[in-house]
């Protein structure tokens, strides 16, 4: 167990390497000089000047590197272009509601046990069906049309903005029921795909089989013997949900005009904020990374198979 | 034996191929779904006559009706137009990811796969690449190189070659073992004669259908960069493009953004059912674990 650990470790902290070098190098993309797109059109050449003394961008790349990495190690991502205070303080701030995550977890995975149980028959097809359908609408669009039957049609729940939590419960919820649904129905959609599969795979296996003879209830067999083995399976795609929950709150937090770290990013995007996107893209795969780290040392605690692989 | 004799249970088999694919129901909904996408674009210019740019000051706003099958938008163009045209952007879009993913990440798989050497520093680089959010990206590649069709299709791309890599490899690490290629090498195949001709042919089934995903994806995110500002620079319509122009009227007009996520859904839904339907027909293992 001890080996495996480290050796996990080791290959996360060369991945982490590359995320980095990776965030850092998006800026070397930009054709000509960023201190001029950062300035903007009506800049002069004494504010462009300006900018890159700011910024180090006069420096050698590997200076510019040396210099991110130095203050990474003392947790200071650079100073944020547009929002003028510092890239670290700019993303804690506003991460995001959890909301749709929840969602996901419960809905998927009970839409993919049941469809598993009642396998081939009508509630398996619907499922399977509004599954496949979650997967292919694009989550944005979803949002906007929910805004038009929810808020505009009917006027039952709001079309945008955000209460905090700690102001009202009940509001906050209420603001985030649209695009939380509208967010998590595309990872619904593979939570309940891979979880029937799964699960399918799963009752076909012996020990289902003894349990069932030995006369145990179906709901034991199920939740018991069963589901265990599923959510070992669902630890190990949590990262995958959970990045791809990132990827579509950065649309979806700007149809509904939410304070996240979606929209976040999606502005520093449009005003060539250079050193938040570089934070906010080190900051998400980061988290990535780690939350997966951690998965598969809890999954080789669980499973012992895959240490000695 | 004659030629014919040696012939027809060939042609039996292609046949019977063809049946196979035909009445199985995944793909064959898949197909046609894809089909209508692709004439759609092919006969955009027959489907729908009126410019898809044109602008109209007397006809804005008007709800789908006769004349206008999806209605106008704010500046009085028609949104059929829009969206037939749109398909054109978003398939050109969709194809050209796919070429480009597909062979970057085919090639990258299959040097990690074959050369042991090669495999530790390549699929940690894949893995990093995979480690950020999908979209925030693709975003932040577009936000560097500039908005346009050309550096849309470069993120989508390098978002989805290293999940292309993954799955080249894994089927070239079990083939690598297999007599055949012993046989080759024996023969005196050179790496490359053996990579091109004996490996890459093998690994095609997860490959199409790895692809066909990858088409699907790329749809997607070419709408949600566009809707946020990143996509191919307007005029010309994208079905990102028509739900972003129409996001401001959602109360006044929401058939602006209605019909374009529509066909974007029926794109998508298509060619997931494909991507669903070719997995069973490729892989004989799933097929009989269904039944």
């Amino acid at each position: 167990m001890g080996a495996y650990i480290v050796r996990r470790l080791l290959v996360t902290i060369v991945v982490l390497l590359l995320v980095s070098l990776i965030s850092f190098s998006i800026m070397q993309l930009v054709p000509g000089d960023p201190a001029v797109v950062m300035a903007g059109l009506a800049a002069t050449a004494d504010q462009i000047q300006r900018i890159r003394e700011q910024f180090g961008l006069d420096q050698p790349f590997h200076v510019q590197l040396i210099r991110w990495y130095a203050g990474i190690a003392v947790g200071d991502m650079g100073q944020s272009m547009t929002l003028g205070r510092s890239v670290g303080k700019a993303l804690a701030e506003r991460l995001p509601a959890l909301v749709a995550f929840v969602m996901t977890l419960v809905i998927g995975l009970g839409a993919g046990i049941l469809a598993a149980i009642r396998q081939n028959t009508w509630v398996d097809q619907l499922i399977m069906t509004l599954a496949v359908i979650g997967v292919s609408m694009p989550s944005f669009w979803l949002g906007l049309i929910f805004i038009i039957v929810f808020a505009v049609m009917l006027d039952l729940l709001p079309a945008g903005g955000y209460v905090p939590f700690a102001q009202n419960p009940k509001d906050w919820l209420v603001s985030l029921l649209l695009p939380a649904f509208s967010l998590a129905l595309l990872q619904m959609g593979l939570l309940a795909r891979i979880t029937r599969s799964t699960m399918v795979e799963i009752l076909r296996q012996d020990f289902i089989r003894t349990a069932r003879a030995k006369g145990l209830p179906a709901w034991v067999v199920i939740c018991k013997h069963a589901l265990m083995n599923v959510m070992v399976m669902v630890a190990t795609i949590i990262g995958i949900v959970f990045s791809l929950m990132l990827s579509g709150s950065i649309v979806i937090e700007t149809v509904f005009s939410i304070p996240g770290l979606g929209r976040l990013m999606a502005s520093a995007i449009l005003t060539r904020d250079y050193p938040l996107i570089q934070g906010g893209l080190l900051l998400t795969a980061a988290m990535f990374v780690l939350i997966n780290l951690a998965v598969d040392v809890l999954y080789a605690y669980l499973d012992p198979r895959i240490r000695y692989d | 034996m004659t030629d014919a004799a040696v012939q027809a249970p060939a042609l039996m088999r292609r046949r019977s191929a063809w049946r196979r694919y035909a009445t199985h129901r995944l793909f064959a909904a898949g197909a046609i779904l894809c089909s209508i996408a692709v004439l759609l674009a092919i006969f955009a210019d027959v489907l729908a006559v009126r410019s898809p740019e044109r602008t109209r000051i007397s006809a804005t706003f008007q709800p789908p009706s006769d004349t206008y099958l999806m209605g106008t938008d704010n500046l009085g163009r028609d949104v059929w137009s829009r969206v037939a045209h749109g398909s054109r952007v978003s398939i050109l879009i969709g194809l050209a990811t796919v070429m480009l993913a597909g062979i970057a990440g085919t090639l990258v798989g299959l040097f990690a796969g074959y050369y042991r050497r090669l495999d530790e520093p390549l699929m940690r680089l894949m893995d990093a690449l995979m480690s950020f959010p999908a979209l925030l990206l693709a975003v932040g590649i577009t936000a560097a190189l500039g908005p346009s069709a050309t550096n849309v299709v470069i993120a989508i791309a390098v978002v989805y070659a290293p999940r292309t890599a993954r799955i080249v490899r894994a089927s070239t690490l079990v083939l690598r073992e297999m007599d055949f290629v012993m046989g080759a090498k024996a023969a005196g195949a050179t790496d490359l004669r053996i990579l091109l001709r004996h490996l890459l042919p093998n690994c095609l089934g997860p490959l199409v259908v790895q692809l066909t995903f990858v088409f699907a994806y790329a749809v997607l995110a070419e709408a949600a960069l566009s809707f946020l500002g990143m996509g191919p620079p307007p005029p010309a319509p994208s079905w990102g493009n028509v739900i972003s122009d129409g996001r401001d009227y959602l109360r006044e007009a929401p058939w602006i953004c209605l019909f374009p996520g529509l066909a974007i859904s029926i794109t998508v839904l298509g060619l997931n059912l494909l991507g669903d339907g070719l997995r069973d027909l490729l892989d004989p293992r799933m097929k009989i674990q269904e039944s």
